[in-house]
């Protein structure tokens, strides 16, 4: 047995008030300084479930030939979205699709400015790199359900927490990205009398893109895997159909979500993925 | 079936008359109680594993889980023995094939009076609105429970998803024609349901929610059920597919001990105290919100009650064993 050195009942008391306190006396203010995301992410969801299946199809096939210029890519990526469909998780996988470009788009706007910053300071990057390690290995449910308390159930705490989740590969591979940018270059930018935000934004930025683009990659396949914790909360979705599947001891409903949810990772990982290779021979074609 | 039944009989005999080194009550491995993750279902696990371990001398082990998982266990492996707070119609369809197979058995009712589901608001909203009484009458109230993904339409939170009460729910919500003003809302489990509570609690503001009974949630925040219509036989509200949804109240809620054939065999003095262990709502609503009040834990919990209630336990047991126990506490 481990010595009573401390009462942790009453330390623990004295956590669970404090989170009673901001419950009562922030919840409202919080809900309302988080409505600009919930509007973004039911604009999204909206603008997906509005617009037929065969143009959603049409713009995702779009999106991985522009990627390619190449048809493999389309006609399989086309294949798996009718899959999809024709499994009966039409809407349930653009609600799905919705969180996940939303807590991307959200995790871009507050990663690549982080990145940047712990890039170029020291102290930010020796502040920000165990609260990183804090958001990954954080069990998510230890601060979903505070999360419901402050904000209700439903999308945006389910944002919140993937934001959470998934935002440490963007500022990690911005961080490392802009920090590998060959000296040299960085330099010669300076020696030509760039100020630091031209150095930034005409050379280390772009540079540094396939890197950032590999972390976005990453930060959208750790947005769908969280689409089944953040249904636990009520965002609905694929992760919903799972639930529903465990609750019931239904095998088949639970299984076909879940290949549901795994074909749109593969979707998005090969779209994003040739992006970044792409970006990556563009590059190497400037310096040839 | 009766022939499968016995075969079961034979091989747990024969299972059970090898091992030399069996538990003083009579399994051969032990009894393993599944620890349910919510207050009651933990609350009940320990008072079991007390008694049994004090005055039966089992060699007893908790297992955490939930219903459908333990339920698939029970039935597949035989393992764990003991689920202490089976709500049957949630499982329904499964509970059938598993009775059926002879593989487990239903003992005892742990709740005196059984489980009640039903739709609740907070005292403070019947209060201010006296003339909200009915889940029916909720079609005028729609503004007071606004939702606040959709402005439009008023909200009702459901229960979580997989369990039976989900499609009950929906299908009332259609009988009692509530579509046109609000939004079923699934809150995706029951702690963020409970969650989505405590905080209009704490802000003293509307909500109207599925909750069941007995509950420390219930104890701890007063809450007022809406008044519902009795039960109608043979609707087809428990059926995702029903066509025409009846304006029925909720089944009276079938709350029982789940135990495996083995430990009645093997251990017939253990299972006859399973059969008889059954406590009134009331004490059980006190002993949940005294354990909610004081943070304890679930065996904390037990061990209070046990102290406070004597005469309801000793009911259960010889009172040889209940001397046992009482000394062992």
């Amino acid at each position: 047995m481990f010595p009573d050195v401390l009462d942790e009942r009453s330390v623990r008391m004295y956590v669970d008030n404090a989170a009673d306190w901001m419950v009562i006396h922030w919840g409202a203010s919080l809900e309302a300084a988080f409505q600009p995301l919930l509007h973004l992410l039911i604009a999204i969801e909206g603008f997906l479930l509005w617009m037929p299946w065969y143009v959603i199809i049409f713009l995702i096939a779009g999106l991985a030939f522009l990627a390619t210029r190449n048809w493999k890519l389309p006609i399989g990526v086309s294949i798996l979205m009718f899959m999809i469909g024709a499994a009966g998780y039409w809407e349930e996988s653009n609600q799905t699709i919705a969180l996940m470009l939303a807590s991307t788009i959200t995790a871009l706007v507050v990663g690549v400015p982080v990145g940047v910053a712990m890039a170029l300071s020291r102290p930010v990057r020796s502040i920000m790199r165990p609260l990183l390690d804090v958001m990954q290995t954080l069990p998510p449910f230890v601060y979903l359900i505070p999360g419901v308390m402050l904000l209700g159930p439903g999308k945006v705490p389910a944002l919140l927490a993937t934001v959470i989740y998934a935002v440490p590969p963007v500022i990690r591979l911005t961080d490392v990205g802009i920090r590998n940018v060959d000296s040299d270059v960085v330099e010669a930018v300076s020696a030509y009398g760039a100020s630091g935000w031209q150095k930034l934004w005409h050379a280390q930025l772009p540079l540094a893109l396939p890197t950032i683009m590999a972390g976005i990659n990453q930060t959208m396949m750790m947005a769908l895997s969280m689409v089944v914790i953040a249904s636990m909360i009520g965002a609905g979705g694929l992760g919903y159909q799972v639930l529903q599947g465990i609750g019931r001891l239904e095998v088949s409903r639970g299984l076909f979500a879940g290949l549901a949810i795994v074909a749109l990772a593969i979707i998005f990982d090969r779209i994003a993925q040739s992006y970044g290779r792409r970006l990556q021979s563009q590059l190497h074609m400037d310096e040839g | 079936m009766k022939q499968s039944f016995k075969l079961a009989a034979a091989m747990t005999a024969f299972v059970s008359a090898g091992p030399a080194l069996a538990a003083d009550c009579g399994t051969s491995d032990g009894i393993s109680i599944v620890e349910l993750n919510w207050p009651s279902g933990a609350f009940l696990a320990q008072m079991h594993k007390i008694i049994l371990s004090e005055g039966y001398g089992c060699d007893v082990s908790l297992v955490p889980g939930d219903t459908a998982s333990s339920t698939a266990s029970m039935s597949a492996r035989g393992e764990p023995n003991i689920n202490p707070e089976l709500w049957v119609d949630n499982v329904r369809d499964f509970w059938d094939k598993v009775t059926e197979s002879g593989t487990v058995y239903e003992a005892g009712k742990p709740f005196a009076q059984g489980g009640r589901e039903g739709f609740y608001i907070p005292t403070y909203v019947a209060e201010a609105n006296p003339e909200l009484k009915s889940f029916e009458d909720l079609a005028e109230y729609a503004e007071l429970f606004s939702d606040p993904s959709d402005p439009s339409k008023g909200v009702i939170y459901n229960c979580q998803p997989g369990w039976s009460c989900e499609v009950l729910v929906g299908n009332m919500y259609r009988a009692f024609g509530l579509e046109e003003e609000f939004n079923l809302f699934s809150p995706g489990s029951s702690a963020a349901l409970e969650a989505t509570i405590e905080r209009s609690y704490r802000r003293e503001q509307p909500i109207v929610t599925y909750y069941w009974e007995p509950t420390p949630l219930l104890g701890k925040f007063p809450m007022v059920s809406l008044e519902m219509p009795d039960y109608v036989e043979g609707n087809c509200n428990n059926d995702e597919n029903c066509e025409n949804p009846a304006k029925s109240g909720f089944p009276p809620g079938n709350v029982i001990t789940a135990v495996t054939s083995d430990v009645k065999e093997e251990a017939p003095e253990a299972a006859a105290y399973l059969d008889a262990a059954s406590i009134d709502n009331s004490i059980i609503n006190e002993v949940l919100a005294w354990g909610e009040e004081n943070n304890a834990t679930a065996e904390e919990t037990a061990i209070h009650f046990l102290q406070e209630n004597p005469d309801v336990w000793k009911a259960w047991v010889p009172d040889e064993t209940a001397e046992k126990i009482q000394s062992g506490l």
